[in-house]
């Protein structure tokens, strides 16, 4: 049995490593190539008899040309009106939405069913620990006549360690390989023009993602299954799995054009982006749908379990096992799908997983503070509310906003002082300096709060500019609370903002509405020194920043230190070890060359105090020991990817080296599948963009950009 | 029944018509045509093994070519136990080796001369010539088979 199970775990191993350095058994062929032997006469017949099973193909219709729309385009969110984006000479197709079905009540205009080539999503996700593995399988059918290729804009979690890749063509299923991205680019292009169907999967952004699928024959049927690992958040005790459907559409500012488009059905390239969100109109929907489910196993039991976004069932075998499934009435994927869930040991502790594998130990971390550092006090603050009033933010999500800094005003000290600004085509502040947190000026505060309405452009590096730069009063220890959807193209100019001019700030970002941008959320905190908090339409905004400041009246545990001892801790990511604050934990990875001995050492700081603890090691087993290493590169790319972005050092080269060699999505590499048994007929096809619909909460018409000719098609 | 006629002959219409392709979004674009220069070759290599007897539970093999020859895709073979497309290693293709290996905790095993994998590859140039060389394979208690490898293009499409 022992030995049986050795076999196995070489195996498993044998998808990322050389077997022969794990296991030493030999082979007689092992030593030599043997591609041109033909020896067994067994071999030769089998391959024959493989061959004459070949059948020839069916013929398909080749694809079709049809007449030119060409029009002038404009834009919602204009600050500055850019130049005109002429179609491309090829775009010479009619509009021609069709009118399927109806499905509404008798109270409101029915929906237009709008076909697309994305027919359904499933999502499945395993949750052992505080690891997450997730398949998502996208399954595209060509509903037109024609032979099409069909591109998809959409989410995964930012922290995803995209790992694998299979394009299911009948029941064929071809595991996809990650390449270079313009190779992989190159070679899709390749496979497409050719006739082959082929599908590329690019990242646009850590947490957008592009599948284009070449070659769908009319009414074929293309599946393709994403897997990725990450960890959850977890904070108070809950631990949070999120799972985001559609993306939210994002402002660029003038003159940028590798930003990320929002453009309505029919608008094609009218943003001017090299990434384009197509977004159905109000009224219009879509055949897509979702199904999710996730499987939770927990190491202790579960005592609550809840979404906060969605209608679950949720069963419980056991009191440590959860199975849980998105309702079958709530399968439109058009907010983020959030499951919460806390265990029942009262408060949570710090742990870490760890595997050793041939290229050496890997192991994450939970690092939680501890609960000594509620005993400290903090001083003083300088609180900067830093609200997003531009257009996608109008109705629930600026209320939102303002009900949760009405609520934060309400919870400030007398000695502390406080900012308001607000930004959307420009920063605007509520006073020249901040003011103290007086009756009399709390008043004032909530006076222009409740003055702010949602419109226009997000010039957010203004506003992150405007809460930065200005004369700082060293009594006090500025917090910048910045209240947000995120719905920006240009997340690096931000975040070179943070990472040039954050002094002595710290900053906490809160994603405000139904699908915020995560990525920019968490980073903007991981580089302020603060902490990302959520606050949903549906969130008690009173309570979101009631927690808030829990959470930083007491002081920041700072200068944190793994003690590397004999276990040779090295490659500890993020490389900049965040501050943390109570009821928040962080998670760690990190490499060993040596001996863990069940236990790392952690030297922290607080308010001037020394703080040691040490935090227990648990062998990684099952999916977790494959996870690992993964979350360690994923971890790792993140970082290599904030510096290269925000321009404080890392190379393209480093993070392509890091993808390939662990076999991860990122900017500069992409996963490309081609199936080269059978090409189709006709040597090209028609590019169709799959529509999605605007998150919950946030207005078309405030957001997306459309030909003036266009919104009756 | 003369009131109903016009129904029945319209339904099997509304049939039809339900049944049509949708017409083509406003958004649909022509594709660029296939080039009328020469373009790499997109072909199949099955890869078959022969374990003589054994049941064959894991397998690894290098492929090995010039740099011209490089693999867009992965996919079982005609093999029982084996369901999933067998997994490369990122850590070797990054270093110019392409490694594919699978294994299987199935019962039924093969143990007869069986077409385990199919790899799909781009060849930049038509005379690349590719070799297969079996690293290891095992039985299910993790016995070594003395395995032959061979390999056999696929048909041209």
């Amino acid at each position: 049995m022992k030995r049986t199970m050795r076999w196995i775990l070489a195996a498993v191993l044998a998808i990322g490593v050389i077997v022969p350095a794990l296991i030493q058994f030999g082979c007689s062929a092992s030593d030599k190539y043997q591609a041109m032997k033909m020896e067994g006469p067994g071999l030769a017949e089998h391959v024959r008899a493989a061959q004459a099973d070949l059948a020839p193909l069916p013929p398909t219709p080749s694809a079709q040309n049809a007449p030119p729309v060409i029009d002038h385009s404009t834009e919602l969110w204009i600050i500055e009106r850019k130049p005109d984006v002429a179609p491309p000479a090829d775009d010479k197709l009619p509009g021609a939405g069709t009118l399927l079905a109806n499905d509404t009540g008798a109270e409101q205009p029915p929906d237009k069913l709008i076909p697309v080539p994305l027919q359904h999503t499933d999502v499945k996700a395993s949750i052992a620990g505080s690891i997450a593995s997730v398949d998502v399988t996208q399954q595209y059918q060509n509903p037109f006549s024609v032979k099409i290729e069909a591109t998809y804009v959409f989410p995964l979690p930012h922290d995803a360690a995209v790992s694998d890749f299979i394009m299911t063509v009948g029941d064929r299923k071809i595991r996809g390989i990650i390449r270079e991205r313009q190779e992989a680019e190159r070679i899709y292009r390749e496979a497409r023009s050719q006739g082959y169907v082929a599908s590329l999967l690019t990242q646009e952004r850590p947490n957008i993602f592009t599948q284009t699928v070449g070659n769908i024959e009319p009414g074929k049927r293309i599946d393709i299954n994403i897997r990725y690992f990450h960890t959850l958040a977890c904070s108070d005790g809950w631990f949070e799995f999120v799972f985001p459907m559609v993306v939210g559409p994002r402002f660029n500012p003038p003159g940028s054009t590798a930003g990320i488009g929002a453009v309505g059905r029919g608008s094609r390239g009218v943003s001017g982006q090299t990434t384009e969100v197509s977004y159905l109109r109000p009224g219009e929907r879509s055949g897509h749908d979702i199904a999710l489910s996730v499987d939770l196993q927990t190491p202790m039991p579960i005592q609550d379990i809840a979404s906060t976004s969605h209608q679950v069932q949720i069963q419980r075998s056991d009191d440590r096992h959860a199975a849980i499934t998105l309702a079958s009435e709530d399968r439109i994927p058009n907010r983020d799908f959030i499951l919460r869930y806390r265990l029942a040991a009262g408060q949570m502790t710090s742990g870490a997983l760890a595997v050793r594998e041939a290229r050496g130990g890997y192991f994450t971390m939970l690092l939680v503070p501890p609960a000594s550092i509620t005993e400290l006090r903090r001083g003083p603050v300088e609180m900067v509310f830093t609200i997003d009033t531009s257009g996608s933010m109008s109705g629930r999500p600026i209320a939102q906003a303002r009900a949760a800094v009405h609520a934060a005003l309400g919870m400030m000290n007398a000695g502390d002082t406080f900012q308001i600004i607000r930004f959307g085509n420009q920063a605007e502040k509520m006073a020249s300096q901040p003011l103290p947190a007086t009756p009399d000026n709390i008043r004032r505060g909530l006076r222009f709060v409740d003055s702010l309405q949602a419109g226009g452009g997000t010039m957010m590096t203004d506003g992150m500019r405007a809460s930065l730069r200005f004369p700082h009063d060293e009594s006090h220890l500025r917090y910048v609370v910045f209240l947000t959807d995120g719905f920006i193209g240009n997340e690096s100019d931000v975040l070179t903002e943070i990472a040039d001019n954050l002094g002595p700030a710290r900053i906490f970002s809160f994603g405000v509405g139904s699908s915020v941008n995560r990525y920019l959320m968490e980073e903007m905190a991981r580089l302020g020194n603060g902490a990302a908090a959520f606050l949903a339409l549906n969130d008690d905004a009173a309570q979101v920043m009631s927690t808030f400041f829990q959470r930083i009246s007491h002081p920041a545990l700072t200068d944190i230190a793994l003690d590397p001892g004999s276990s040779g801790i090295h490659d500890l990511y993020p490389r900049r070890l965040p501050d943390l604050f109570a009821g928040r934990a962080v998670m760690l990875s990190g490499r060993f060359s040596g001996e863990l001995n069940g236990q790392i050492h952690v030297r922290a700081r607080a308010a001037g105090q020394t703080v040691d603890c040490t935090v227990p090691v648990t062998p990684a087993t099952g999916p977790g020991a494959t996870a690992i290493p993964l979350v360690w590169a994923r971890t790792r790319l993140a970082d290599l990817g904030t510096q290269f972005a925000t321009g404080h050092g890392a190379s393209p080269d480093e993070i392509r080296t890091t993808a390939l060699e662990y076999g991860l999505m990122s900017p500069f590499t992409a996963f490309v599948a081609v199936d080269a048994s059978r090409r189709t007929e006709g040597t090209s096809g028609i590019s169709v963009p799959v529509p999605v619909q605007i998150p919950d909460g946030v207005r078309y018409d405030t957001t997306v950009e459309e030909r003036p000719n266009n919104k009756q098609q | 029944m003369k009131q109903l006629l016009p129904i029945l002959l319209a339904f099997p219409l509304l049939l039809l018509a339900a049944a049509q392709p949708a017409n083509l979004p406003p958004d649909a674009r022509p594709l660029p045509p296939t080039p009328a220069a020469a373009q790499p070759a997109f072909r199949t290599l099955r890869i078959f093994l022969d374990p003589h007897g054994k049941p064959l539970a894991a397998y690894q093999f290098q492929l090995a070519g010039d740099p011209g020859l490089t693999i867009v895709g992965i996919e079982t073979g005609a093999v029982k136990g084996f369901t999933d497309p067998p997994y490369y290693d990122p850590a070797a293709l990054a270093g110019g080796r392409i490694i594919v290996g699978a294994y299987s905790l199935a019962q039924d095993l093969p143990a007869t001369p069986t077409h385990v994998a199919t790899l799909h590859v781009r060849l930049a140039h038509p005379d690349i010539a590719w070799k297969a060389k079996l690293i290891t394979a095992g039985t299910r208690d993790g016995t070594p088979i003395a395995c032959d490898i061979l390999i056999s293009e696929g048909e041209q499409p």
